[in-house]
């Protein structure tokens, strides 16, 4: 598929519609951003819609050639495919969709994030084996402090001088400045990206 | 004044994207050495020769969202790698978490594709969408990590607390692992978790070193240019505001 | 009948011959002369016509012989005269050029070459042919040497032996061709025919090479190499010279044959050795005198007898005369032949050489004769050597070629008609350069061709980083297949399964067991978070009943913390005001998930779908969705609940009285503080964010932009214990507590006991190494 020059046009012209109806007060800009913001919407709902076909075809290509696992994607196709009738049935609010919520959905994603939890302290035991560091031993330590300062003790609460003083100033201090410094850096990096395909010098929408 | 900032910091950045990819240099700029992205040109070179394949995820960040330039930078390293991969036995395969970011993998390994001569060879099932919710995200990418001979795990894009069980994943399938991230919650995850852990505005950095891009440089010297000016724009302001000018 | 003046040889030839039986060349210019194409069929030409492509060295020779000084000529001329003298004798012409004269008439497919072919009689007077017996390729000793025949030196096939049968193509006849000399005769044979066979006595060497044209005259079989005698051929001009070699070396060589001790015959042992060997340029001259040669033997540098006619002799051969060189015409020698190799290293020098080469210095020649080489060889006159190596443009004469040669020539490279010549080149002669000499060549573009020395190019490979990279990598995977990688222990493996267990199973004790256990031994924070007093004076400006979006942007794995953390807080806004609540979430799975949390966790107040409160459920579209909401709720979320009492009243979000955030990601939360600011005016934005997100959204507090925050499960736990209310917090406060505690205690023995497990493996690696 070749770059269309149309669709670097449309790509272009959008993004500094959508730039000058920001910092500049004119009521036409304004109205037309407002227009595409919502053609944006409405595509990223429809974009869902193509995903979850990705997804469908995915694993049925998987169920259709007996590959590794394809028991577990005709499970999924079996569940996709139960969920979305349920769900146009009766409703995204309705009882079957909370029975699947509450028995399927919530449980499933809380073992993945207690799983997480393990792999993340496993993760911080090994990790001075791995990489014996100055800055390995600065993060496990701050990482103990943290966790101590936030752990309220039977009888004496919160540990005094860790809680009060030291947690306060680690957590919004150091820990919170080295985070938005990223996330400046992040910020920074993200404005050349967008300038990049506001110039077409960077087109994501494919094409050689 | 609230717009006026930004509104300068957006032309001025443009200027100095636009004035570095079109001035000719007699040599291309220099970079500082990234351990992690030398691993990355490597592995990509072994996958090839020793047919296995390369996962690259990239991600939840929708391309609507402010993370959707952390989704970009992750496109570009994606059609870096297919171009070099696509003519393995196992093409990469390349995981979302996000529809949009999705179907936009698709058309970059097909690109890809095009790009390297081998049309044949593009799967449209090298792109997929690993899940809707991050932690579903995180399992599908898991699968592919452990069922489908990766040599390679790519973490690049919007990660949250989710990529800890991607680098478990790739930690028990003895492969290489890569990984970067804009979220700084996920980048502490990384840090104890991945050997060589990309940190910051690194993510963004990735293209330039890969390819060969000019835009893509520019825009990294452009990134240096102007965080040297935030910091001294912070120094500044703290210093007045410390004195009372402010 | 007068006969045809062959006009290449000058040799006479019967009237009806097409073909001269001497030189092989057309008698009568050819009528037509189309090239040969490719594809047909090579067609007999003579091989004069093949000049061009003779070799150099044979080039020369004929240019040597050409060069013969006006006495050969002359000589030559005498001969021709008396060969006329003896025209009438032609009729018996000697076996040994029988074969020619019958080339014209014989048919193509005889595998007898014709120059070869023994003496055939003119078509009137030849007998019958007779029936050839089988023969086979002769033996030594089957060779007739004692033919008497006085003929010009043809030699009979039968006298030949077998050596007429060997299956030879015939030399093709088309005219037309440029007349080039024939088969690589030596100056020796060629100038022979150049003179008169004046001296001959009874046993010329002639008469054994003199075709029988009457009778043939058969005889046994002799082999001249019997006994180690040599039986001296009784007819023919030939044999008198070999005759008179054995007689006069008789003596000599005796002795050197009885010292080889070989079968070689006398005129071979008569051979002088290598120290015997005169010098050519006087043996030449002598050579004549001494050895009683026919003329056409002799050197052509030898100054030209008398006729030899005069002495009875019969005429030189006529097959060796052929190969005289002749004149070719004016026109054809225009242009430059084409290129030929050149001559072999190991033929005698005299005439040979070609003349770009060094001439071979006598004294190598006469090494290289020095070794059973007759006289006659070894004498071959230097002059001839000197003329060669003169240089001559001058044209070569046309010769025959045999048949079987003339057949394997390319032929549109060779026979392209009678105005062949190399293709001339027109333009200016190039002086310089590798083509100097060359007509034609294309002229130098300006500029195209810098003189001086070229540009020195670098011998190492060019290769690029990335080619470089490539080949180290490469190099790398072939040395670590050699290397032998040890296997990761699988006890490794298996102890970090082990310890994943262990923890995993120490940790789900712990929070089981205390949450069964029903701990309330901790105690709950007892005053709320400074961030989270912000909420207070914003709750109590709530109006009653106004109208609340209350958006749920967090996912289920953190809806635990989530629900913990705000059910206090929200419980306090719904158990205070009361507020009409419009529920919105930009997760796929808010919506249900704030069903969840109002019947899980304000059940107590009894809200009620539609009436207090509406789900607008999922708003697509991120940051953009976000954006429109805050710009036309209603036209970002066209939905009939709009209608509902709990969000009639609602056109522009404005309208709200408060936005309750419910978020576990930083991003989303400030997605919707930014995006949603210039929509707010003012209005206040309340969140309850997981403990990951709150340092992140601490600066939006200090600015202003978020007007109180509630932070994970310790924030929900200060606000119930400000109100006092019961909340899943104090469910979960002790478990939580005690495992964080837990993972504390972990990481720091647990890290400190890798550390040192990891510097003693180290250690030990070190000393290992």
């Amino acid at each position: 598929m070749k770059r269309s020059p149309v669709a670097a046009a449309i790509a272009i012209s959008v993004g500094l519609i959508i730039l000058l109806g920001t910092f500049v007060p004119i009521p036409l800009f304004a109205a037309v951003r407002l227009e595409l913001v919502q053609w944006a919407a409405i595509l990223a709902g429809v974009a869902v819609l193509v995903g979850i076909g990705n997804l469908f075809s995915v694993h049925y290509q998987k169920v259709r050639r007996r590959e590794k696992g394809w028991f577990y994607s005709l499970t999924l196709l079996f569940a996709m495919l139960a969920t979305l009738l349920a769900g146009v049935i009766f409703g995204p609010t309705g009882a079957w969709m909370q029975a699947a919520l509450e028995t399927i959905i919530f449980p499933v994603e809380a073992s993945l994030m207690a799983l997480l939890s393990v792999t993340l302290l496993y993760a911080g035991i090994r990790l001075l084996r791995r990489r014996a560091d100055w800055m390995s031993a600065l993060f496990l330590g701050t990482v103990a402090l943290t966790l101590l300062a936030s752990v309220s003790l039977p009888v004496i609460g919160e540990i005094p001088v860790l809680s009060d003083w030291i947690s306060p100033w680690l957590t919004y201090g150091l820990a919170a400045g080295g985070a938005r410094g990223l996330v400046l850096g992040v910020a920074l990096g993200a404005l050349t990206t967008g300038l990049r395909a506001l110039f077409a010098l960077d087109r994501p929408y494919g094409g050689k | 004044m609230t717009q006026a900032l930004p509104l300068g910091l957006v032309i001025l950045a443009a200027v100095l994207l636009l004035a570095l990819t079109f001035i000719k240099r007699k040599s291309p700029p220099a970079f500082r050495e990234i351990a992690a992205l030398a691993r990355l040109k490597k592995a990509a070179g072994l996958a090839v020769e020793d047919g296995t394949r390369l996962h690259v995820s990239l991600g939840r960040g929708g391309l609507v969202s402010p993370r959707g330039a952390a989704s970009l930078s992750a496109l570009a390293l994606l059609r870096q790698i297919g171009e070099q991969t696509s003519i393995s036995d196992r093409p990469p395969v390349a995981t979302s978490g996000d529809p949009v970011l999705a179907a936009l993998s698709q058309d970059t390994l097909q690109a890809a594709c095009q790009s390297a001569g081998v049309d044949e060879l593009f799967q449209p099932t090298s792109g997929r969408l690993g899940g809707l919710t991050p932690f579903s995200y995180a399992a599908g990418a898991m699968t592919v990590a452990r069922q489908e001979q990766v040599s390679t795990d790519v973490l690049m894009g919007d990660f949250g607390a989710e990529v800890g069980l991607l680098t478990e994943a790739s930690e028990r399938e003895n492969s290489t692992l890569i990984a970067a991230t804009s979220e700084p919650s996920a980048q502490a995850i990384l840090f104890a978790s991945a050997a060589e852990p990309l940190v910051g505005e690194e993510l963004f950095a990735a293209p330039a070193y890969i390819g060969n891009d000019p835009a893509q440089r520019a825009s990294l010297q452009a990134q240096d240019i102007l965080r040297w000016l935030v910091i001294l724009a912070l120094l500044a302001a703290a210093g007045m505001k410390m004195v009372g000018l402010i | 009948m007068a006969d045809l003046l062959c006009s290449h040889c000058g040799m006479p030839n019967p009237p009806g011959q097409n073909v001269c039986s001497f030189c092989r060349q057309p008698l009568r210019a050819p009528e037509d002369s189309q090239p040969i194409r490719p594809g047909e069929l090579p067609t007999k030409k003579t091989t004069a016509e093949l000049e061009p492509v003779l070799p150099d060295w044979l080039k020369d020779a004929r240019a040597n012989a050409r060069r013969v000084d006006a006495d050969a000529a002359r000589a030559a001329e005498q001969a021709q005269a008396a060969v006329e003298h003896l025209a009438p004798q032609k009729e018996e012409v000697p076996d040994l050029l029988a074969g020619l004269e019958s080339a014209s008439r014989e048919e193509q497919d005889d595998d007898i070459p014709e120059w070869m072919r023994g003496a055939a009689p003119t078509p009137a007077e030849r007998p019958a042919k007779p029936e050839k017996p089988e023969q086979t390729f002769p033996r030594r000793q089957e060779i007739h040497w004692g033919d008497e025949t006085k003929s010009a030196g043809l030699l009979r096939s039968e006298e030949m032996g077998g050596m007429a049968t060997l299956p030879i193509p015939s030399a093709p006849e088309s005219a037309g061709l440029l007349r080039l000399s024939g088969d690589a005769m030596l100056p020796w044979m060629r100038g022979a025919g150049d003179e008169p066979a004046a001296e001959k006595d009874e046993r010329e060497p002639s008469d054994w090479l003199a075709g029988q044209s009457a009778a043939p005259q058969e005889k046994p079989p002799v082999s001249p190499f019997a006994g180690g005698t040599f039986q001296s051929p009784s007819t023919g001009e030939l044999t008198g010279w070999l005759d008179k070699v054995s007689s006069e070396a008789a003596a000599p060589t005796d002795q050197p044959a009885a010292e080889s001790g070989d079968s070689v015959g006398d005129w071979l042992s008569s051979l002088p050795r290598g120290e015997d060997l005169p010098a050519p340029a006087e043996s030449g001259e002598s050579f004549g005198e001494d050895i009683d040669l026919p003329e056409w033997m002799k050197p052509a540098a030898e100054p030209p007898a008398a006729p030899k006619e005069s002495q009875g002799e019969t005429s030189a051969p006529d097959w060796i005369s052929s190969f005289r060189e002749q004149e070719l015409p004016a026109e054809r020698l225009a242009e430059p032949a084409p290129e030929v190799p050149r001559a072999p290293a190991f033929v005698p020098s005299a005439g040979l050489v070609d003349q770009r080469s060094n001439p071979v210095d006598s004294s190598q020649e006469n090494e290289l004769f020095s070794i059973e080489m007759p006289d006659w060889l070894s004498n071959i006159a230097p002059a001839d050597q000197k003329s060669a190596s003169a240089g001559t443009q001058e044209a070569i004469a046309p010769a025959d070629l045999p048949s079987w040669v003339q057949a394997m020539r390319p032929v549109e490279s060779v026979l392209l008609g009678p105005s062949f010549t190399v293709p001339s080149a027109e333009g200016p002669l190039e002086e310089n350069g590798p083509l100097a000499g060359l007509r034609g060549v294309l002229p130098a573009a300006g500029g195209l061709i810098q003189p001086g020395k070229s540009k020195v190019q670098a011998i190492r490979l060019q290769s690029s980083e990335a080619q470089q990279s490539s080949a180290a990598l490469l190099e790398q995977m072939l040395a670590a297949e050699t290397q032998a990688k040890p296997l990761r222990g699988g006890g490794r493996l298996v102890s970090q399964r082990v310890l994943r267990w262990i923890i995993s199973a120490m940790l789900i004790l712990l929070v089981t067991f205390t949450l069964l256990g029903g701990s309330q031994s901790v105690p709950l924070p007892a005053a709320l978070p400074e961030e989270s007093n912000m909420l207070l004076p914003v709750i109590d400006l709530l109006a009653e009943g106004a109208p609340v979006l209350m958006i749920f942007d967090y996912e289920p794995a953190l809806a635990g913390e989530m629900e913990a953390a705000a059910a206090p807080f929200v419980d306090r806004v719904l158990g205070l005001r009361r507020p009409r609540v419009t529920i919105l979430s930009t997760s796929p799975t808010g919506a249900a998930l704030a069903e969840r949390f109002m019947a899980a966790t304000q059940s107590r107040h009894n809200y009620r779908g539609g009436e207090d409160y509406v789900n607008l459920g999922y708003l697509p579209g991120g940051t953009a969705g976000i954006l429109s909401f805050a710009e036309n709720p209603r036209a970002a979320m066209p939905s009939s609940l709009w209608v509902l009492a709990a969000a009639q009243d609602v056109n522009r979000f404005s309208d709200y009285a408060a936005v309750i955030l419910l978020t576990d990601q930083a991003e989303t939360a400030r997605a919707w503080v930014e995006q949603t600011g210039a929509a707010r005016a003012g209005l206040p934005l309340l969140v309850v964010s997981s403990a990951q997100a709150a340092p992140m959204i601490q600066p939006y507090l200090l600015s202003g932009q978020v007007n109180g925050l509630v932070s994970g499960l310790r924030g929900g736990a200060a606000f119930e214990s400000s109100s006092g209310l019961g909340s899943p917090v104090r469910r979960y406060w002790d478990a939580y507590n005690f495992a964080t505690l837990f993972a504390a205690l972990l990481i720091v023995f647990g890290g400190l006991w890798n550390f040192l497990a990891g510097a003693r493996a180290r250690r030990q690696g070190l000393d290992e190494a």
